[in-house]
Parts: C-alpha cells; structure tokens; sequence
C-alpha cells in the first residue's frame, strides 16, 4: 500500500517536471510567447510601480547622499586650505632652521671670530651695483667694512649703514677686489666681481708658473687687512693662460646663490685696517 | 480559498523580488563595498514551502506552479518553468517526510528551504549553462548561492509566521480533487 502511494507521487512528480521541461523547451523556441506576455503584462505594471516608488525612494537617499558628500567636500576642502597654509608655514620654518643650523655650524667651527647673524632684507636698488640690505645696523655695533659671510663662504663686507639696516657690497660687484689664496699651491691673486648675481667672479693676478687646477678652492688672505684671512671664496672652474699676458686669469665660482640668500654672518670683531697711510712718503 | 490567495502572495512576492529586492541589494552593495555580492532572499521559495507545511498537496502543486511561473515571467533570463522545477521537488519532497514520519519538527522547514535554495540554484545554474551563458561554479556558489542562503535561512520563520496567520484564518473546506496525503 505504502509502496503503491510512493510510486503514486513519484509518477504524479515525474509527470509535473516533465510538463515544466515542455514548458521550459516552449518558452525557450517562443511558442508560448503570447501567452507569456498575458500573464506578463500585469505583472509587469504593478512591478514598474514597485520600482517606481523604490526608485524614487534611492534617488532621494542618493539626493542626500549627494548633498552630504558636497558639505563633505566643502569642509576637506576647507581643511585643506588651512593644512596647506600650515604646511607652508612648516617648510619655511624648517628651511630656517636647516639654514641656520648650518650657520651655527659654521660658527662654532671658527675660532677667535664673533658673528651677528642677520636676515637678509632686500636687494641692491641700482643694477650698477650689486649689494644686499640686511636688518641689523650701527645699533647692533655694525660699522662699515666689516666682512659678511655664510658658512658656504664669502658674501661681501659692509658698504654703508643705518641705525637698523647695512647695505652690503657683494664679492660679485665689479669695484669689489678681495686678496686671495689659492689653497693647494699658495699662490695669491685678487678675486674681482663680474656684476652677475649668478655668483661667477674673476680671479686676477696669478704668476703663470703657478699651475692652477680646476675644482680648487680660494681662500680669504688677509692682505690688504679688508678682510680676514681663510674665508672661504670659491671655486677654481676654467683657467685662461694667454702667453702674451704677464699673469694668467681663472673663472671662479662662488659656493653661494645670492639670488637665494637669507641670512647672513656679519663678523663683528674684525676692524679693516686703511694701510694707505703708509705708501705716503715721510716728510 | 488557499488557492486565491495563494496567487495573490505569490505575484506580490514575485514582484518584490524582482523590484524592491534588486534595489535593496544594489544600495546596500553601494555601501558595503561588496561587489560581488548579489544574493537576496527568495521570497517564493520559502513562501510556497512553508505553505505547503500545513495545506494539501494539490494546493501545494498550485503554489508551487503560480509562484515559479510568476518569478520566471517576471526574470526574463531565464525560460518560463525552470524555478517550479525546484518548487515542485521541494512541495512533493515536504509532503513526502510529513507522511512518513508521525511528527516533524517545525525546525525541519529551514533544513528543506535550505536545500530548496540549493536545488533552485543549480537549476538556474545549468539552465545558463545550456544557455550558453559562461560562469564559473564556484564564483557562482560563493557570490550567489550562499549569500541567498543566508538570507533565506534568516527568512523562513518569519515567513511561516505569517503565512500561518493567514491559513489558519481560512476555512477549512474539503476539496473534491485534492490529492490525498
């Protein structure tokens, strides 16, 4: 009985799966189409209404979303103005302090020199002469000719002063003449200024038997007592021996960008000393 | 009145499956990130099994006929009786363990709209295949199977409540070609 009603129902399945495969096989070849469409087309309005109203359900979260993300949007924007403004600021006050590390640096590693470091204010008002305005003057104890350095080497000295600012003749400017040492043979000559701020000046002066390398370092030698000696100048790039000159000539490269200087190193405790009193004859 | 009201359930749940659902999914899937998730409950499916717990069989068949019809019309995809396949088993399938065994645990249900899910599932599956459609079975079965099994697992109870608020308000008339369980 019980296997009769098992195979009942297994027969009464088997018959069902088959009318849903003839159906299946119908659908597929489109036989059944129009009868589809019947039952589709009802069914397919009241799911177009369900979509309609879901639909307009999402675009008005999506409308919120939207409008969110703009107030979103605004503030990062707006953080990020301040954060940038931050970071500017970051950068310029660690450029400050690499500078004047290094400038400490150099401060420490000089002996028997005082300094008064000083911020670089402006530039020279006329082309014909290249100089820098700094922020510190005869208040601080600045008086003229006295030398300015950075730790990279020479800038110039003291040209003219005021109460709160100095004007300071650059080693570039053409009626600045500084004694010097080339470092490896000892050889003196006069560094003059070419007017470019690009920092290329001319070595002058050097006997032709001195052999000069390129990549060799010039010295400060205290002659002429306008400035004190082993400052740092430069840098030998191109030697120009011409036969029918009496000495021989070199392009020399300063290690600092005057375009870009910030701050600056006035040594306070050296007095240039007028030694032209003594080419006057004796009465 | 099973039957009246059967059409009117499974049309409903035949829509919302094919409208409110999809859209469910796609919002949701915008927030979750999860790209490859695209199931969502089979409300027919557990419908038309949970009915078919306490009604006869021959209301079961009907159920399980309107909403597969109801759900492919609706699913262009696929042809037009490839889900009352698997309603079909499930129905005969659930009417067969009622009358072997004296009592079944309401539990019981959730275990057959799991392989109901299942067997629905690979239906599709090699309904796409003969179709020509490429997929690969085991993207197939992570992204889409288990996902509506999950939801389907989590639905069924809630689907049984309700629909057994309906059917034990309805009269308990005998119908002359019902098929005796």
């Amino acid at each position: 009985m019980r296997r009769n009603w098992f195979a009942g129902r297994l027969m009464l399945l088997g018959l069902l799966i088959f009318i849903c495969i003839a159906l299946i096989g119908l659908s597929t070849v489109g036989v059944i189409r129009p009868l589809e469409d019947l039952f589709a087309t009802p069914l397919g309005w009241a799911q177009g209404l369900v979509n309609g109203a879901t639909g307009a359900f999402i675009q008005s979260e999506e409308a919120a979303t939207i409008e969110q993300l703009e107030e979103r949007n605004a503030d990062l924007e707006r953080q990020l103005i301040q954060l940038q403004e931050e970071l500017t600021e970051l950068r310029e006050i660690s450029a400050d302090y690499d500078r004047l590390t290094q400038l400490l640096n150099y401060v420490d590693s000089t002996e028997n020199m005082e300094f008064l470091t000083a911020d670089v204010i402006g530039r020279g008002q006329y082309g014909f002469v290249n100089s820098i305005i700094i922020n510190k003057g005869t208040r601080d104890g600045l008086t003229i000719g006295m030398p300015v350095t950075t730790d990279l080497g020479l800038v110039g000295r003291i040209w003219r002063v005021t109460a709160n600012t100095a004007q300071v003749q650059l080693i570039t400017d053409r009626n600045s003449f500084v004694s010097v040492r080339l470092q490896n043979s000892r050889a003196e000559g006069t560094i003059q200024g070419r007017g470019l701020e690009t920092g290329a000046v001319e070595l002058l002066y050097i006997d032709l038997d001195v052999d000069i390398a390129a990549g060799e370092l010039i010295y400060t030698s205290g002659f002429g007592a306008n400035y004190p000696a082993d400052l740092p100048v430069g840098q030998v790039v191109s030697v120009s021996n011409v036969e029918s000159e009496l000495t021989q000539e070199a392009q020399v490269s300063s290690l600092i960008d005057f375009t870009t200087l910030e701050q600056v190193l006035v040594i306070t405790n050296f007095e240039p000393v007028d030694l032209s009193v003594f080419d006057e004859p004796e009465q | 009145m099973g039957y009246y009201l059967g059409l009117i359930f499974l049309c409903v749940f035949a829509i919302l499956e094919n409208s409110v659902l999809i859209d469910m999914r796609i919002f949701i899937g915008r927030f979750t990130e999860l790209d490859a998730f695209y199931g969502q409950p089979s409300l027919v499916l557990i419908a038309v099994i949970a009915w078919s717990w306490h009604s006869d069989l021959s209301e079961s068949i009907f159920w399980a006929f309107a909403g597969g019809i109801a759900l492919d019309i609706l699913n262009p995809i696929v042809p037009t009786g490839t889900s009352v396949i698997a309603l079909l088993v499930m129905v005969f399938a659930v009417k067969t363990i009622e009358r072997m065994f004296y009592q079944v645990s309401i539990f019981a249900l959730v275990a057959f709209v799991a392989v109901g899910t299942i067997l629905h599932h690979v239906i599709l599956f090699s309904i796409f295949s003969i179709q020509g459609v490429a997929l690969e079975p085991l993207t197939y079965f992570q992204a889409y199977t288990i996902p509506t099994l999950a939801f389907n697992l989590f639905g069924t109870m809630p689907m049984y409540w309700i629909l057994r608020r309906f059917q034990k308000r309805l009269p308990q008339r005998q119908n002359p070609w019902a098929v005796q369980r």
